[in-house]
């Protein structure tokens, strides 16, 4: 009886051994499982026209304490005329600098007043106004915006005043190899393209003038050339009554869009160097043209870029960093425009290897192009992509940035209500082809970096153009 | 365990404060959601429910800073944050941390402050269970090696040589906090010295690890969407069975600071223009003129059309290139920082334009508009500073631990947030004239080499 005791006692202390480590619970050793999904609905996009052909989407927030307007005018780069380039960009910063009634001080004093931020960019497709201010104050941020855009303050001085803005940021721009690699990868892609003239220099700017900015605002600056993406604690109706209230002196005119073709891809695999002296490592910036796409397309393309330089398990990375040690980062994406776009891969890397590192950056692309990915791997990256979608809604700019973006680009409830659904359908198949199509193009490698740390890597290749950070071809060096 | 709602009972007196009353139920539903205890262990944990995304956060703050640190052991509180983002735990390899979170989508981060160090993640809120495994295995057991130890060791030297030459300022600053706070745990660099870390050893690191990374020493905060009763099992299931070790009992003692005027140049080599550095010594943080404090600094610094920005950084005046600054706050003691890169040769007129900016906020009530202002972009702040659920939980923790620092809870987290918006302009006349004085003031001019 006693024996039998003892070892039902060493048989429940082996049992408890077996289930945990010593001094731990069982549960510790494991990941936890996920709990069920969450319903996952995002508010409604609700669009309209006003009888000026502004077009307006609101999206209702409740008891969101800052409102954002984005402001859209289809009229980014490519819209610039040959003989002004960057005319986008400075009609753009124009906005944010004063106006016939109000000095920029004063207009910077009425922004702050209503807890406002305000930021103006122009990409490729857009310019886009970005404003963010207090909830309560939607009328004074919708007065404000109504005398910016009908009466903008155009001369002389203002011309000068952002001439030099715009020229300071570009000295910034030259010292980021990252950022200069970027812009000059846009320029060779595009080269001869209206996309190519997002990529202007310092002679571009010298060229505007009054003459030209007002014949641009004129032309462009138009409400059925606009739309306007307002997020917050207000409805579409209460939007749509104020704004038609502001903006109804704002006339539509025929607008004749800037015929897009569709971008052609490279003809040959171009190297390019950067020469940036004091660069102490390599940004690698290379890129392929995306023509406009087929449905679904899109989501595989994002699938792509995720799987092969996404996040710290993709493959750029686990080469790149984790194997060989050549890379401190690595990353790969997909970039929209209206008409098209670019698929692009980011790697900063050390200056003695640069050449091994863009074999292993095209080794790894082609291996996309032959072999199916497997289901982990898809699914894995589908899993970051639908898991981050909400993520990066989850600051109030983003969220209504997110939306603008999307409106930008022509986009609609695929790429919002739609965009888990879309994401899930990805499969091995439509990876593999999508990859064949357009990854086994030719790409131009744009690399920044010490010419003196990298000689010897340039050496390994068969042809590499040289320039200066102000885009100047310096020479040619062949091996 | 008893679960305390913060946020609703202040809607009672706010009602009763007639020239806020309109605003102050807006502030009070703002801060409303939010719920916190204490485990047996001393684990605090804060929840904060909002419903608009299917995303959580999980962040948690550990008292655990340079200031903290012993002389001789300086940079271990950095060197441990960098520890705990890689090293892994005893159920968690290295990187897997990252990995998990990356896999689902999420973002995580650390940061490592003079007073605290913060980690936090966002991740999709059914993959709760997940973030709070990863966080209580990393304070349960953090796996320090002697290999690990080695590599982020020398990690933080090349940072630390890296940063001190290449970041103009940098060593400079280091001098105008010794100068300004006067005591070693205040004034030294959170970046810590290059021959301490040289020195320590992984003893060290692991001393300052299990007496700081103990439940009693932080504080767990939940944002974003999530079920409450699931939250609250799962924090009991990660958390609760962790030992509650005391952690050492640290006072601060503030020095008598001499009532003199004090003034000191140094040199940067790689300074492009001449600088300076001036500083106020305020009260305690959470102190009843801590909230006139927080609108002053509004008015002075606190967007483009703010006092000093407009009078420095004019485009005609063009008396500097560069103003940054504000109220530094490192547990129980408060400074104001003004930080001016000068774009004439000589750094008086700098200094001319910020005192008599100042003789005007003390001789002059502000208007009721400018006042107004103030208060609008105090709250621009407030909702960009918790504009994600990560950046709420980060706020709730560092607004705990503020007013943990003078005796109070996060219940008091409405009235300290509304005392703020009944600032009044006889108020700041009076602030200023205490604290904006030459004799609380320590200048460090920089001049280039």
């Amino acid at each position: 009886m006693n024996k039998r005791r003892t070892w039902a006692a060493l048989c429940l202390a082996v049992a408890v051994c077996a289930a945990s480590a010593p001094g731990q619970e069982r549960f510790r050793q494991k990941i936890p499982a996920p709990d069920p999904q969450p319903e996952f609905r995002l508010p409604r996009l609700e669009s309209i026209t006003l009888s000026n052909g502004l077009r307006m989407t609101v999206v209702f927030r409740e008891s969101a304490p800052m409102t954002s307007l984005h402001l859209i005018f289809s009229c980014g780069e490519q819209a610039s005329p040959e003989k002004t380039p960057g005319l986008a960009t400075l009609a753009a910063v124009t906005f944010g600098q004063g106006t016939q009634l109000h000095s920029a001080a004063e207009i910077e004093e009425r922004i702050e007043s209503i807890g406002g931020s305000f930021a103006v960019s122009a990409d490729q497709d857009v310019i886009l106004l970005g404003f963010h201010f207090l909830e309560e104050h939607l009328d004074e941020a919708l007065d404000l915006i109504a005398e910016m855009i009908l009466l903008p303050l155009i001369g002389d001085r203002e011309i000068k005043i952002v001439q030099s803005m715009v020229s300071s940021e570009m000295t910034a721009e030259e010292r980021d190899p990252s950022f200069l690699a970027h812009r000059f990868l846009g320029g060779f892609l595009f080269q001869g393209h209206p996309y190519g003239k997002f990529a202007f220099g310092r002679s571009g700017i010298k060229t505007w003038t009054p003459r030209d900015l007002l014949e641009f605002w004129d032309r462009y600056i138009r409400p059925n050339n606009a739309q306007i993406v307002l997020t917050g604690s207000v409805n579409i109706n209460t939007a749509s009554r104020k704004i038609s209230h502001v903006l109804n002196t704002w006339r539509p005119r025929d607008v004749t869009p800037v015929p897009l073709p569709p971008p052609r891809p490279p003809d040959r695999t171009r190297i390019c160097f950067i020469d940036l002296p004091q660069a102490s490592q390599c940004t690698i910036c290379a890129g392929t043209v995306l023509p406009p796409l087929v449905p679904g397309e899109r989501f595989a393309l994002m699938a792509l870029g995720q799987l092969l330089g996404g996040s710290i398990n993709s493959r750029l990375f686990l080469n790149l960093r984790e194997s060989k040690g050549y890379a401190y980062e690595t990353y790969s994406r997909p970039e929209f425009y209206r008409a098209g776009g670019a698929f692009t891969v980011r790697a900063v890397v050390r200056p003695e290897v640069v050449a091994a590192s863009v074999r292993e950056i095209f080794s790894e692309i082609r291996r996309l192009t032959r072999e199916p990915v497997s289901l982990d791997e898809i699914g894995a990256a589908k899993f970051i992509l639908m898991g981050g979608f909400p993520i990066q809604l989850d600051r109030y700019d983003n969220f209504s940035g997110y939306v603008a973006a999307m409106k930008a680009a022509g986009a609609g409830e695929e790429l919002w209500s739609r965009f888990p659904e879309n994401m899930l359908e990805v499969d091995s198949d439509r990876i593999l082809q999508t990859a064949q199509k357009y990854l086994s193009q030719p790409f131009v490698v744009v690399i920044a970096g010490s010419g003196k740390l990298c000689r010897d890597g340039l050496a390994e290749f068969d042809e590499v153009e040289i320039f200066d950070a102000r885009g100047q071809l310096l020479e040619t060096i062949k091996k | 365990m008893n679960l305390r709602s913060v946020g609703r009972r202040s809607v009672a007196a706010a009602a009763a404060v007639g020239v806020l009353a309109v605003f102050l139920p807006a502030q009070t539903s703002f801060f409303s959601g939010l719920t916190h205890y204490t485990l047996k262990n001393g684990l605090t944990v804060i929840f904060h429910e909002h419903f608009d995304l299917p995303v959580v956060s999980v962040a948690v703050g550990y008292n655990a800073g340079s200031i903290h640190e012993m002389p001789g052991k300086t940079g271990v509180a950095y060197l441990l944050e960098k520890l705990m983002m890689f090293a892994g735990s005893a159920n968690v390899s290295p990187l897997e941390h990252i990995s998990s979170i990356n896999r689902i989508g999420g973002t995580l981060n650390a940061n490592a402050l003079e007073d605290q160090t913060l980690y936090y993640q966002t991740i999709p809120s059914n993959h709760l269970a997940l973030a709070l495994w990863l966080e209580s295995d990393r304070m349960r057991t953090l796996d320090l090696s002697e290999e690990k130890f080695e590599k982020a060791r020398s990690d933080l030297l090349e940072e630390l040589r890296n940063r001190r030459t290449s970041e103009p300022f940098l060593n400079s600053l280091q001098t105008f906090d010794q100068l300004l706070y006067s005591d070693f745990s205040f004034g030294h660099s959170l970046l810590g010295d290059e021959n301490d870390i040289r020195n320590l050893t992984l003893e060290d690191v692991k001393a300052f690890y299990d007496a700081r990374y103990v439940p009693q020493n932080a504080v767990l905060c939940i944002s974003g969407q999530f079920n409450k009763t699931r939250a609250q099992e799962l924090v009991a299931r990660y958390f609760e069975s962790l030992p509650g070790v005391k952690p050492p009992a640290v006072t601060f003692e503030t020095p008598v600071f001499p009532k003199t005027p004090f003034s000191r140049t140094t040199e940067d080599p790689l300074a492009s223009a001449p600088a300076v550095f001036l500083g106020f010594r305020l009260s305690a943080p959470g102190a009843p003129d801590s909230a006139i404090l927080t609108l002053l600094d509004f008015i002075l610094m606190k967007g483009r059309s703010a006092r000093l920005n407009r009078r420095l950084l004019n485009r005609e005046a063009k008396i500097a290139f560069q103003l940054s600054g504000g109220i530094d706050r490192r547990f129980n003691r408060t400074v104001y920082k003004i930080f001016i890169i000068a774009s004439l040769p000589q750094i008086s007129a700098c200094l001319d334009a910020v005192f008599s900016e100042l003789d005007k906020i003390k001789r002059t009530f502000l208007s009721e508009t400018e006042i107004a202002k103030a208060k609008t972009l105090y709250r621009q702040d407030l909702f960009n500073r918790t504009a994600t659920s990560a950046d709420w939980a980060i706020f709730l923790i560092q607004s705990f631990r503020a007013l943990q620092s003078t005796g109070r809870t996060l219940d008091d987290l409405v009235r300290e947030s509304d005392r703020i918006l009944k600032v009044t302009p006889s108020d700041i006349v009076a602030i200023a004239n205490r604290y904006f004085t030459l004799d609380n003031c320590v200048v460090l001019q920089v001049r280039m080499k």
